[in-house]
């Protein structure tokens, strides 16, 4: 009786931070209809390797929690916590992510870095609130897919100050690293715009119509990346091109 | 240049259990473009007073950082929770987080019985997963807004027990469990419908049309309802319930 009403595709999130807003809000406006996020929080509240640990100690309940519900897949989201812990302990987790729960696991960084590869990019400057150290790190992610990181433009700011940025501001913050990305390196073919605490799918499509060039950011990526891993995925007009190519 | 892009409206949730799902998912399957959802889980494991009580412990660092997303008012979402710790210490709350933020605060449960009364419900009856002594708690709310309970259709049943319950087959008991409380309860003029874990939207709209003259309340359809009226920014959503649908 109510088969139109019952998801079809359910994606279990580890989010980063307490608060979940922009992830989901983000989410429902781009995903297909009948695709649910799952998301638990693991609660991040600093930018280290310490933190990152701490947070994801209960990982294993997390999953069960996750899989309780019934997802079709596991995703670790946001970029901070794999590039604060590196290229290997990142896979591993993914790894254990999957043995765990029988299911694809994936995360923000891997479904980043995988579309910047399949869209056929090679030269990419970050955009991000970040340190340089983690910028290093997040270079090696896109390096291992054959996508050299050629710069960045950058806004470092920690969890707790990026949090109280209102929405507005931090969508002209957005742009306005991104331009400036684009501004500094003439010579890259796309740039990636990092974090979840700023809206980010609307710059990036006016950045691409600004400039011609893909923009990547985690959302869109997210979407294309676990739909093409559940063989789901239909490209969609009226968003970024990670959106709308095939 | 991002207008159509940043939400208008922020509503804070404070979340009983640690996974969100349905919630999201129906909250923007319905709210009206622009509103936004922030989210944070108080991560209520069992049904108990004494659960209730840990997880608002660190209230008041819930609400600060909900503060810090720049929402317009907040929700204590989730009926057990109020209904364990009983009206008083309920309305306490309330008064401590609208204090706290500067900001409207509502539940789950003011919600529904709002919504009730505005839909003229006289006599309603109850259907859940909660235990007698939670919907007789319950019934207390409805009370003191002049709505006689007069009636229960439940499974009793656990969080550990109701998470895991898969969509389709919990849309399902939502359903028998409804129609089986207009059947045994026929002096009723309408239902709610209680619970976050089973979409019940769908339900409310499928029983409304098999049983015309009952209104189906649910959280999800309440709570709209109410925020967007606490906001002063309501406008009729149709397609949906009765609720819903109306003028006002």
């Amino acid at each position: 009786m109510f088969e139109e009403d019952i998801p079809n595709i359910k994606l279990g999130g580890l989010l980063p931070l307490p608060i979940i807003d922009n992830a989901a809000y983000e989410f429902y406006r781009l995903a297909p209809k009948g695709v649910m996020q799952v998301m638990i929080s693991v609660g991040l509240s600093e930018f280290s390797a310490q933190d990152v640990n701490r947070a994801f100690s209960p990982l294993d309940s997390y999953l069960d929690q996750l899989m309780d519900r019934g997802v079709n897949m596991v995703a670790q989201h946001g970029v901070p916590l794999p590039i604060l812990i590196g290229v290997e302990a990142h896979d591993r987790m993914i790894a254990h992510m999957a043995k765990r729960t029988g299911l694809p696991a994936s995360s923000t960084v891997l479904a980043v870095a995988r579309s910047a590869r399949e869209l056929g990019l090679k030269r990419l400057v970050v955009v991000n609130k970040w340190t340089n150290a983690m910028n290093g790190v997040l270079a090696e992610f896109f390096a291992r897919e054959g996508v050299s990181v050629i710069g960045k433009t950058v806004e470092e700011m920690t969890p707790a100050q990026f949090v109280k940025l209102s929405s507005s501001d931090n969508l002209k913050l957005a742009f306005d690293l991104g331009r400036k990305a684009f501004h500094d390196h003439p010579d890259c073919d796309s740039i990636y715009i990092g974090g979840g605490a700023w809206l980010s799918e609307p710059v990036a499509r006016e950045l691409e119509r600004l400039t011609g060039k893909i923009v990547l950011c985690n959302q869109s990526a997210m979407i294309r990346d676990q739909l093409k891993t559940l063989n789901a995925w239909v490209p969609q007009q009226g968003h970024s091109r990670l959106l709308s190519l095939p | 240049m991002f207008e159509a892009d940043i939400p208008t409206f922020k509503i804070g949730y404070l979340s009983p259990l640690p996974i969100i799902d349905n919630a999201a998912y129906e909250f923007y399957r319905l709210a009206p473009p622009g509103l936004m959802a922030v989210l944070i889980s108080v991560g209520l494991s069992e049904f108990s007073a004494k659960d209730v009580e840990r997880v608002f412990a660190p209230l008041d660092g819930y609400l600060d950082q909900l503060m810090d997303r720049g929402i317009d008012m907040t929700v204590q979402a989730g009926t057990p929770l109020a209904v364990l710790m009983g009206l008083e210490a309920h309305d306490r709350l309330l008064d401590h987080i609208a204090k706290r933020t500067g900001k409207p605060a509502t539940s789950t449960v003011t919600s529904v019985v709002r919504a009730s009364k505005a839909m003229g419900l006289k006599k309603i009856a109850l259907v859940n997963k909660w235990s007698e002594p939670m919907n007789k708690v319950l019934a207390d709310f409805f009370a003191r807004d002049g709505i006689q309970v007069c009636g229960t259709s439940t499974k009793d049943l656990t969080p550990a027990e109701f998470v895991k319950i898969e969509s389709g087959n919990h849309m399902q008991l939502c359903y028998e469990l409804s129609r089986q409380a207009i059947l045994n309860h026929p002096d009723c003029d309408g239902l709610y419908v209680g619970g976050g874990t089973w979409l019940s939207v769908p339900v409310t709209r499928a029983l409304e049309k098999e049983f015309p003259n009952h209104v189906i309340i649910c959280n999800q359809t309440a709570q709209m309802w109410d925020f967007l009226h606490m906001l002063e920014i309501w406008k009729p959503i149709p397609g949906y319930n009765k609720l819903l649908a109306q003028a006002h």
